[in-house]
């Protein structure tokens, strides 16, 4: 299976090889993951939603066409998941509040290089991200934390490219306001 | 440009087309506050990309695998056992589908066709059909009127002929007796 070039193996899982689509889920899973974590920072959602996500492909994997990277239609399906996972929270919805304690002992430490800090300052990132609403904060993990192109963002959330802007715009100067609260004295100093 | 229009900006620079791009840059060349301003968004966004560097990781991922594909294996058997007897697969398949349209369209058009078509008068018989060999005559009327006559022999037996006929057919005479009748009649 190895050998094979992807688009091969994506045909092969079409017509229904279980082996083939295996590859596809220990290739793909963990980007799936990476964001379905991102979405709800729960490590059992994360994974329930990975789950579904790859079902999900499983069933419409004969609707998939060549013309899109598979991995961009990967992350439409999972991102629809998340987005639908949020909604039914929605109602029993944990409260979306920063905690500031731990947000400043993060800034404190100064040291963002280290792997425990880069975490932390993850963890801290993704609380506020909470704060923001679904399509501002899937607009956010697409395009800062996952690194995708405008273009990707757009097609994954079937949004214009000027919306994608002035969501991003909201949802990043948001960020920046609550971060930058914390971690102003280290910035002052740098401007010095 | 002004220096909110500019701020706007400065938060989704990534974002912009080279020409506003251009024309940020000489903004914040000749604005001191932006420029700060500009400064700071890069560091927070610095900060931001090391929070997305790190890239989380589920606890097992091979246990996380073998999850996935036990529910793909149960989907797969489900979907085997709810399958019809003659597979739709069939109609996925894009040139029958095509066949499968025409059809349905010619099938449309002869049934519209035909609704629509208008109905054509029945043309008349050409031929009218010949005279029977045995007509029906009022024998009874003719009879009495004979006797009274007190016809000659061969009346007689033309009579008994009839007689026969009536005996035999009703109110139907054979063709012989039918043209002595006529003959007669007319004498009478």
């Amino acid at each position: 299976m190895q050998s094979l070039p992807e688009p091969e193996i994506i045909l092969l899982a079409q017509r229904g090889d279980t082996r083939a689509f295996r590859w596809l889920v220990e290739r793909y899973q963990g980007f799936a993951y990476s964001l379905a974590f991102r979405f709800t920072r729960e490590a059992g959602s994360a994974e329930d939603i990975v789950q579904e996500s790859f079902i999900r492909v499983w069933k419409n994997l004969s609707r998939y066409r060549a013309e899109v990277k598979f991995s961009t239609w990967l992350y439409t399906i999972v991102t629809n998941c998340c987005l639908d996972y949020l909604r039914s929270r929605q109602g029993r919805s944990r409260r979306h509040t920063v905690d500031e304690q731990h947000l400043r002992v993060i800034a404190s430490t100064q040291d963002t290089d280290s792997e425990v800090n880069r975490q932390e300052l993850m963890a801290a990132v993704l609380q506020l991200a909470d704060a923001l609403s679904p399509r501002q904060r899937a607009v956010f993990i697409l395009r800062d934390l996952e690194g995708l192109s405008a273009e990707e963002v757009c097609d994954i959330l079937s949004m214009s490219t000027g919306n994608v802007k002035s969501t991003l715009h909201h949802a990043r100067s948001f960020i920046r306001s609550k971060l930058m609260h914390y971690y102003r004295e280290p910035i002052k100093k740098e401007e010095l | 440009m002004r220096c909110s229009d500019n701020q706007k900006k400065l938060d989704i620079y990534d974002l912009l087309s080279a020409r506003e791009r251009k024309e940020v840059d000489i903004h914040i060349a000749t604005c001191p506050e932006c420029a700060a301003a500009f400064e700071r968004i890069k560091q927070v966004q610095a900060l931001i990309r090391k929070a997305g560097s790190v890239k989380p990781e589920p606890d097992d991922p091979l246990d996380l695998t073998g999850r996935i594909m036990y529910r793909v294996e149960q989907e797969r058997s489900r979907k085997r056992d709810s399958l019809p007897l003659i597979s739709i697969t069939w109609f996925r398949i894009q040139p029958l589908r095509y066949a499968y349209g025409i059809v349905s369209l010619l099938l449309i058009a002869g049934f519209v066709y035909e609704t629509m078509r208008p109905v054509q008068p029945m043309d008349k018989p050409v031929a009218v059909a010949s005279v029977p060999a045995e007509v029906p005559l009022n024998t009874a009327e003719f009879l009495k009127k004979l006797e009274k006559s007190r016809g000659s022999a061969s009346d007689l037996t033309m009579l008994q002929c009839i007689r026969a006929c009536r005996a035999e057919n009703g109110s139907m005479v054979c063709y012989d007796c039918k043209k002595q009748y006529t003959k007669l009649y007319s004498k009478l």
